[in-house]
């Protein structure tokens, strides 16, 4: 296991998703490095799980359904952000609010 | 006479304020209760009356269980003044014909700067293999694309740059195989002009421009003469302080400050005094000051200034109903300032510092028609009702019941609309003075110095200290603490700037509770009142001397709640404030700073100015102890300014607390009470 790395957890039932792509999109632009982590669970618990793994206590989880960002400490079934079916305005936009959530900067409307 | 309820009321330009006590049969006063409402209309017009019902009600409900009903309703003399502010730039920033891109995305890509001629990647195909380009990628190109396209014609041409619509530089930047400086989110893509030479340069992570934003860099980019780097000297000071930045030279295309025929004032007062609006504020208001007692204040006409002045007479025409040349301009406080304004022609919304001038005049109108109001008052509640006293003295009358004060005594009313200061001396005798330039100046400059689009939110950033929230759980104050929340904060206020606004009580002021009202003659200020009521029967039972008398301005701003463009989050129901979200991309130091300078500029210069006309001798070393009263001496820093700059002449000054209870709020209301026993038993 290489958990120590800084870097925004991103964990997804399926590498396949278009959305994953947008998200690592965010990620990217901003500048702030990311792990890819295949699991399974709803979004909410994915995203609650990778905050806590995160050392940049941010995470990201993705299904088929929807996608949820979550920072630690907030509880698990309210995340930062959640779009049931998000289009890919909003998976790029959670990309880069879980990026400004690293950086202490203020988030971009989906 | 057996004892008898009496209620003061004071109307003021934002708020109606009242005050009820009870004399016992020897004069001894009992206060039981103090209200107050936003005031319906215009000060001094009819249409008063409705609020001040309100306020009554209000006031009669918190005098206990056994309500006490006034039996006579006192009226202040509000003052015959009305302040308005404008403003107005004095230089200005054109673009003939586009030609510069600065601004700060949050993320471009690549350091450094490059030249090359503008051309579109769908337009690629056209290059002149060997020459140096700088590519611009509209929106509808995805950061893939672009990459791959300035990757396969890297082998032609020689790609310098890149300017994106989209916010992808680093994500193109990362896919190209050579590396270059790339600028992202330019809106008005479109009206960049393509095959005409250009400069572009990103500054390195933390820094600014520096090629750019020097003529001569410009000149070494862009192969400029003399002549040409002359003229890029506006552009280049635009460019001073930004992280990316694109120069186009086009041919036909220029840039250029120039200065707006500002105009001239024209002072008539004891002095003929006129002076250039461009010659800055310290020249104006030493002409001000020059000219004496001024009989009205003119501005060259068609000049931006005789518009300016035009406009403010215009308004006061309207409020005040008199004919347009009867209003008389008696004082102006000038305050230089900077307004960001958008350049015209600019391809990025950019704004250029320009220097502006504030201006807050105040205007004598003709006696406002108090009596009419009282008659209403009076038929449509069956009290009998009356004009009383002269705000100024009444002010300072309710001052005196602030703990630890004694005549001989100062009061600063700091409204609105207008700075005022009375003097009373040991023997009674008074006098006052109105200053133009209070609140509602420090709301526009803090509107205009930030680039704020809402006149409430400068409103709102006037009122309240800010925090910048660090995360989800925790906020940094203004002054360097953290304050840490339980449950996490709404996601919207993640990384923003944010306003702590008080929560506000229903009547938004404070109250007695019945019983525990405090009596005049606790805080000493019975011998005040006796000397006062030789000074208001002095003055002919309450008609002001100079018939200039003052209107305690009031918040000025109290309609600031009633329109909420900015949305309010909660934090937590504890907390004594509610967190507002600053919309504007601004940071806590740059608000703070423009919000304090505002105030200083404002208030010291007002204070200052209104002590040394009162003053014995025009000496303010010789001004007695000054209490703060009125909207502005609410605010959570003026006070302590005030008293930091009167301290250097040893005036003692701070911000005033009417019958223990009220704060610096329903001076004139109690001061009013307090004059009805002299009032009716001195002339007897």
């Amino acid at each position: 296991m290489e958990m120590n790395k800084p870097a925004v957890h991103v964990y997804t039932t399926d590498e396949r998703l278009p959305s994953l792509a947008e998200i690592c999109a965010g990620l990217e632009e901003e500048g702030v490095p990311w792990k890819l982590l295949r699991a399974e669970g709803t979004a909410k618990e994915l995203a609650y799980r990778a905050a806590q793994d995160s050392v940049l206590e941010t995470g990201i989880g993705l299904t088929g359904q929807a996608a949820a960002l979550q920072v630690c400490r907030v509880p698990a079934e309210r995340p930062v952000f959640f779009f049931a079916n998000p289009t890919a305005r909003q998976s790029r936009a959670l990309g880069i609010n879980a990026a400004r959530a690293v950086k202490k900067r203020r988030f971009v409307e989906a | 006479m057996g004892s008898k309820t009496v209620a003061g009321i004071d109307i003021g330009n934002s708020t109606t304020e009242v005050c009820i006590g009870t004399f016992d049969e020897k004069g001894s006063l009992t206060f039981l209760s103090g209200a107050r409402t936003v005031t319906t209309g215009t000060k001094g017009t009819p249409e008063n009356v409705r609020g001040i019902r309100t306020a009554l009600e209000l006031a009669v409900e918190k005098t206990g269980p056994y309500r006490a009903f006034p039996e006579v309703l006192l009226l202040n003399e509000a003052a015959p003044v009305i302040g308005d502010t404008a403003m107005e730039t004095i230089t200005e920033t054109i673009i003939m014909e586009s030609s510069m891109i600065g601004h700060n995305p949050s993320t471009p890509a690549g350091v450094g700067q490059a030249v090359g001629e503008i051309i579109r990647i769908d337009h690629l195909a056209r290059a002149i293999p060997g020459k140096s380009y700088i590519v611009t990628i509209p929106g509808e190109v995805s950061y893939e694309t672009a990459a791959s396209q300035l990757n396969a014609a890297w082998n032609q041409i020689q790609i310098t740059g890149a300017i994106l619509q989209r916010d992808e530089a680093v994500l193109v930047y990362n896919r190209l195989l050579h590396k270059v400086p790339i600028l992202d989110e330019v809106a008005k893509l479109e009206q960049i002009p393509e095959f005409r030479k250009a400069a572009i340069e990103v500054a390195p992570p933390g820094q600014m421009i520096r090629m750019l934003s020097n003529p001569y860099g410009i000149a070494t980019l862009l192969a400029l003469d003399a002549d040409e780097t002359r003229q890029v000297m506006p552009i280049a000071k635009s460019l001073i302080g930004k992280r990316s930045a694109v120069v186009i030279r086009t041919p036909g295309g220029n840039v250029r400050e120039q200065t707006i025929p500002a105009g001239e004032i024209y002072i008539n007062g004891e002095q003929w005094r006129s002076v250039q609006i461009d010659a800055g504020a310290e020249k104006i208001m030493e002409a001000v000051r020059e000219a004496g007692v001024i009989t009205d204040v003119d501005g060259q006409e068609n000049s931006n200034v005789g518009h300016m002045l035009r406009r403010i007479k215009n308004g006061m025409h309207r409020v005040s109903g008199q004919r347009p040349e009867d209003i008389r301009i008696t004082d102006i406080l000038a305050v230089d300032t900077l307004a960001p304004v958008r350049i015209a022609g600019a391809l990025a919304e950019e704004t250029c510092m320009e220097k502006a001038v504030g201006v807050a005049a105040m205007v004598k109108t003709s006696r406002l028609p108090m009596q009419e109001i009282a008659d209403r008052l009076g038929n449509e509640m069956g009290i009998p009702a009356r004009v009383a006293g002269v705000e100024a003295v009444m002010a300072s009358m309710g001052a005196l019941t602030t703990p630890g004060t004694k005549l001989p005594l100062a009061i600063l009313d700091m409204g609105g609309g207008s700075t005022d200061a009375a003097l009373v001396t040991e023997d009674g005798r008074v006098s006052v003075t109105h200053q133009a330039g209070a609140g509602e100046l420090v709301t526009m400059l803090i509107q205009t110095e930030l680039g704020l689009h809402s006149r409430m939110t400068a409103e709102r950033i006037k009122r309240s200290p800010l925090a910048k929230v660090e995360s989800l759980f925790h906020i940094r104050l203004e002054s360097g603490e953290i304050h840490f929340f339980e449950e996490p904060l709404n996601p919207r206020l993640f990384g923003c700037v944010v306003l702590l606004e008080q929560r506000r009580t229903p009547d938004g002021g404070g109250s007695d509770a019945a019983g525990k009202a405090p009596r005049a003659d606790d805080s000493g200020g019975a011998d005040a009142v006796d000397a006062i009521g030789k000074a208001i029967r002095a003055a002919g039972g309450g008609s002001d001397t100079a018939g200039k008398a003052l209107g305690t301005a009031g918040a000025a701003d109290e309609n600031a709640v009633r329109e909420n463009p900015i949305q309010t989050v909660l934090g937590s129901s504890e907390d004594p404030w509610e967190m507002v979200r600053i919309e504007e991309d601004l940071t806590l130091e740059r608000i703070a700073d423009v919000r304090r300078e505002a105030k200083r500029k404002v208030f010291v210069t007002n204070a200052l100015r209104a002590l040394e006309t009162i003053a014995p001798e025009h000496d303010l070393r010789k001004v007695p102890n000054v209490v703060l009263v009125g909207g502005s001496a609410e605010d959570f820093e003026i006070p302590e300014m005030l008293l930091e700059e009167l301290s250097k002449y040893g005036v003692l000054c701070g911000r005033g607390n009417i019958r223990k209870t009220e704060g610096p709020r329903n001076a004139v209301a109690t001061g009013l009470v307090m004059s009805w026993w002299g009032s009716c038993h001195g002339n007897e």
